[in-house]
């Protein structure tokens, strides 16, 4: 798993420190810089390492959640953007078990924000990210609920494609990994969603 | 601009590949493996501290020294020395008049383990041992080797001496219970597991960290938070206090599997499966300080019908906890462990006066101490170099630490 993402930010790296064309060439206007905003529903699918479950459960961890991402793209092939996404985790409910009442749901849910570097050339958009991710565990029993968090560090990769509309809108479809190494939790995410741009 | 960019890029990069992270685990040898020991029957208790002494090692020294202490803890025979800070946990058998060991040795500030054989022959001193007597001369042979191969490299272990222990005890205290996950033994610290092997390391007390429950079970658990450092557990996130204790033990695990216990147990299991005389309550929760002091009672009630010689003492390591205390009409009388300064001390009674080990030997205070019948315990000391110092400058009365083998190895081995 390393390896793989050592590799990957190997070639991320390399990438990015190579010369640039002036994206400015694909833009007749040749404005200074764009500003965009893209917001996408996401399908997660994760894997937690070391999980502790109850005896009995009904345990998903492929759920429905969003991304928004702000960001800002200069004349060149590389923008740095903003970017926030609710990730829920998986969801456990507990069928039976000696310790804990049946009917109990837990959630496990993760907001990352982040500061995102994004690529975007021939529609083909990558992007990396590091942040804070605030990190939740919410157990619910009938009208009991118990909300616990607690805040980590990770990153993320993504790549996707993005199919303009107009001159402002576009779709974008992506492939996002999320990660919080400390947590042991990976999170990947298949999205869909709208892009909107402005030049100045 | 491309500059700054790059710059930017590489950073983000740089900080995603440092928190790629491998968890180093040091596995404990199968010594089941060796199948040395089947067959035999078990030594005699009454014989077992016949094998107790210092001992010198001719060959394979550069891996264990020349010096080295041999202590049964009653299950097992531990062996401790100040080279690499190497110890061997050995379980034994009688095959045929000899006395036979297998188990394994690591050195505790390093991941290298592996395992080992010895044997008395009758000739050796196995013969009188087996006969309930002292022999005359006692030597250990045998091998040692890596932890998946079996053992070729050859040992020797001669006894010199009988181990010496200070006049009036001393407390080797392991800390968590018996040394923290980073020192990666075999079981997680702060865990019942631990504690029962903590004598094997060469301890006599053990240090543990208390945290109270949504529903005010006092649990034994180091930090603020659920961690991955400390538990393995999807769901349990941030707070300690956020959680019932039935749900903490459905959702997570210690790090090694063993469950979260609770302090009763922990107290429970000190009196009826160790022979540890010292428990330091490291009080973490304020709120949970009542509670703790009627288990404190409960069971220190308990280890004197059994006939145990148990010492539970209130660790008072702040002045929040500390003026808490004092707010009891009878703190007093309870035995607890000041970690602030003299006066505090004397204030409250403490039994025990333990100052932190940056604070130095302070051989002043530590005999106005003693002389008003007070112990004096230095935490946390762990740098070989300051353990020896402490042992041979100092005068404390204990040394809380997470290498007991080592403090043991200078406390068993002084002239």
């Amino acid at each position: 798993m390393m390896t793989t993402v050592r590799a990957a930010i190997l070639a991320v790296a390399t990438y990015l420190l190579m010369p640039v064309q002036s994206h400015a060439a694909n833009d007749s206007t040749a404005k200074q810089y764009r500003v965009i905003v893209a917001a996408s529903g996401i399908l997660t699918g994760s894997r937690v390492e070391r999980s502790t479950l109850p005896d009995q459960s009904d345990y998903t961890n492929n759920l429905l959640g969003g991304a928004l991402r702000l960001t800002w793209r200069p004349e060149h092939l590389v923008g740095i953007g903003i970017e926030a996404t609710v990730l829920p985790i998986s969801t456990m409910s507990v069928i039976q078990d000696s310790r804990l009442p049946s009917g109990t749901t837990m959630s496990l849910s993760a907001v990352p924000l982040m500061a995102v570097v994004t690529m975007e050339k021939w529609g083909v958009e990558v992007s990396a990210g590091v942040g804070t991710y605030i990190y939740t565990s919410q157990a619910r029993l009938a009208a009991q609920k118990i909300t616990s968090s607690d805040i980590e560090s990770g990153w993320m990769l993504g790549a996707g494609y993005v199919y303009p509309l107009s001159r402002a809108f576009a779709v974008h479809t992506d492939v996002r990994l999320y990660s919080i190494p400390y947590r042991g939790v990976s999170v990947a995410t298949a999205g869909l969603g709208i892009r909107w741009q402005a030049w100045y | 601009m491309m500059r700054h960019t790059i710059l930017i890029a590489s950073l983000c990069l740089s900080v995603l590949s440092l928190s790629c992270g491998t968890e180093l685990q040091v596995i404990v040898p199968d010594v089941e493996s060796l199948q040395y020991l089947d067959g035999t029957t078990p030594v005699p208790i009454g014989q077992r501290r016949l094998l107790e002494g210092i001992f010198q090692i001719d060959d394979a020294s550069q891996r264990f020294g020349t010096t080295v202490v041999l202590k049964h803890d009653g299950e097992t025979l531990s062996m401790f020395s100040a080279r690499n800070v190497s110890y061997m946990v050995l379980q034994s058998g009688i095959k045929d008049s000899t006395i036979r060991f297998a188990g394994y040795w690591r050195f505790a500030q390093g991941s290298e383990t592996g395992l080992c054989i010895l044997e008395i022959s009758p000739d050796d001193g196995a013969r009188d041992i087996l006969n309930g007597q002292r022999p005359k001369s006692l030597t250990l042979r045998g091998f040692t080797g890596g932890p998946s191969e079996r053992p070729r490299i050859p040992v020797t272990m001669k006894y010199q001496r009988a181990i010496k222990a200070r006049t009036g005890g001393f407390w080797i205290i392991a800390h968590r219970g018996g040394g923290r996950n980073s020192d990666r033994l075999p079981y997680s610290e702060n865990s019942l597991e631990l504690i029962r092997y903590a004598s094997k390391l060469g301890a006599n007390g053990v240090e543990i960290d208390i945290k109270l429950t949504k529903d005010r079970v006092p649990i034994l658990y180091h930090d603020a938070t659920f961690n991955t450092r400390l538990v393995d557990g999807e769901y349990l996130v941030g707070d300690i206090a956020n959680y019932t204790y039935p749900q903490i033990l459905a959702l997570g695990t210690l790090k090694n599997g063993e469950k979260i216990p609770t302090l009763e147990e922990s107290l429970k299991t000190i009196v009826e499966r160790t022979l540890l005389s010292y428990v330091w309550l490291d009080v973490k929760d304020v709120t949970a300080m009542d509670t703790i002091i009627a288990l404190q009672r409960k069971y220190l009630a308990y280890a004197a019908s059994k006939g145990r010689q148990l010492e539970i003492a209130f660790g008072l390591p702040d002045e929040t906890l500390y003026n808490r205390f004092r707010e009891r009409s009878d703190y007093s009388n309870i035995p607890s462990i000041c970690e602030l300064g003299v006066e505090q001390t004397r204030t409250v009674n403490a039994t025990v006066y333990a100052p932190r080990w940056t604070l130095g030997t302070q051989p002043d205070i530590v005999k106005d101490m003693q002389k008003e019948k007070r112990r004096c315990f230095v935490w946390t000391l762990d740098q070989p170099e300051f353990i020896v110092k402490y042992m041979q400058e100092g005068d404390f009365d204990g040394i809380l630490t997470n290498y007991p083998t080592l403090v043991a190895y200078y406390q068993y081995v002084q002239p």
